[in-house]
């Protein structure tokens, strides 16, 4: 009995096939297409995921490691007594016209030498 | 505001001669002399312990002996390699600390007494300075790194340090207004004389006379030339300004070129720079409006709108 079933049903699916060709090639076509837009989908998400993952990462062992890049310190520029501690700064001016100005940049002094015909203690560009 | 001194009157100079050349101090009040000398030498002993490259116990030497490694280093040698390197920025790499190995090649690897008479040697073949960026600097922990293979010589910037932290000390200490010229590159602090402190201005360290002397109010005020440290490399005539792009001495433009800045190590880092750009110089510093007299080797002077020039330099 479930032999000759099965025997018919087999029958019928040969004969359905054989019946209407195109359809049954059309539905293979759309199951196909739909299988390979969900794997699609899926290897997007893996990469967006990997991309942002890496970022984190590389975030963290940036900050772990010190000292590898140039980081310009927030004292003020050559000329003055300075120290740079994290969170603030020590600046010892003392003396005007020594301190760097704006920190950064090569700047004319406060006021432009003049000429004199003071002799003159000491020279510049002799020695 | 002007202390009444006038400057006619500050004719007592404390010499000396340390790191390589002399020094020179000058102080608005006489009976301030000898402590300002007291305070002036300990200045020059402390970067010289620092900062030479030619001491086999200086803070430096052994930074330099560690290339590859991160260094703690003291506060001294952090500000002194921090201004070189902001030095090195601000003149676009012309005036780089990185030049150690250049150097050493040229001959130049001991003090300069010892390498006047000239050295053996060929000249190396033009290679480019590893530059400024291969030096890290952690400011949070006061710590230098320098690239394998690569020596600082912070000569260019370490002298001019000095006379401005000594400066700044001396008035600090003493109130008085002070000059501090280490061969030749001043630094003024604290309230000037009547009329300023006179410098004298040479065209060349063969000048028995200046050329030419302004009054310095406030700031600094260096010269920096080719002539002033030549030495025969064998056959061949070398200097210690160093081009970074080649590694061998800049082509000779000019003479000397001095600059008036804001500090000493702004001026003496811009009289460098003009020697190593050559012709280019003028338009750079009159960007900047900083003072600047330029000796062309032909002797001509050229100086910036900002300089005072003088009636000879106006005819040029």
């Amino acid at each position: 009995m479930c032999v000759s079933e099965f025997v018919s049903t087999l029958t019928r699916m040969v004969e359905a096939r054989e019946s209407n060709p195109s359809q049954v090639r059309r539905a293979a076509a759309l199951r196909r297409d739909r299988a390979l837009s969900r794997v699609s989908g899926i290897t997007a998400g893996i990469g967006i995921a990997s991309v942002a993952g890496l970022g984190m990462i590389g975030f963290y062992v940036a900050k772990a490691f010190p000292g590898h890049q140039y980081a310009h310190p927030t004292t003020p520029s050559a000329g003055t007594s300075s120290t740079n501690v994290a969170g603030g700064v020590e600046q010892n001016t003392g003396a005007t016209g020594n301190t760097g100005v704006g920190g950064q940049g090569i700047t004319p002094p406060p006021t432009a030498p003049q000429s004199t015909p003071v002799a003159p203690p000491v020279t510049s560009g002799a020695s | 505001m002007t202390s009444p001194i006038d400057a006619g009157a500050l004719t007592r100079v404390y010499r000396t001669h340390q790191l390589g050349t002399v020094a020179e101090l000058v102080v608005t009040n006489s009976g301030d002399l000898f402590d300002a000398s007291e305070l002036l030498n300990r200045e020059l002993e402390r970067i010289d312990r620092v900062a030479s490259r030619f001491r086999a116990d200086s803070e430096l030497t052994a930074l330099n002996a560690a290339a590859g490694t991160d260094v703690p280093v003291s506060e001294d040698l952090y500000e002194a390699v921090d201004t070189a390197i902001r030095m090195a920025e601000a003149t676009e790499g012309l005036v780089d600390p990185t030049i150690g190995h250049a150097l050493e090649s040229l001959g130049y690897d001991r003090d300069f007494q010892d390498v006047a008479p000239g050295v053996a040697g060929t000249m190396p073949a033009p290679c480019p300075v590893p530059g400024w960026r291969a030096v890290g600097m952690d400011p949070q922990h006061r710590i230098v790194t320098v690239a394998p293979g690569c020596t600082l010589d912070l000569g260019a910037t370490a002298k001019a340090l000095a006379a401005d932290k000594a400066a700044a000390t001396i008035h600090e200490h003493l109130g008085c207004g002070v000059l501090v010229s280490l061969g030749g590159d001043a630094s003024v602090a604290g309230p000037p004389p009547t009329g300023g402190f006179a410098i004298g201005v040479a065209d060349s360290c063969r000048s028995l006379t200046p050329a030419q002397t302004v009054a310095v109010f406030s700031g600094g005020l260096a010269s920096s030339g080719i002539d002033t440290r030549r030495w025969r490399l064998d056959k061949t005539m070398v200097h210690h300004i160093v081009d970074p792009t080649t590694g061998l001495p800049a082509t000779p433009c000019w003479r000397t070129v001095s600059v008036a800045a804001a500090n000493c190590v702004q001026a003496n880092a811009a009289s460098t720079a003009a020697c190593i750009m050559g012709t280019s110089a003028v338009e750079w510093l009159e960007a900047r409006r900083l003072p600047a007299r330029l000796v062309g080797r032909d002797g001509t002077v050229h100086c910036t709108s900002a300089w005072p020039c003088s009636d000879e330099a106006a005819a040029s």
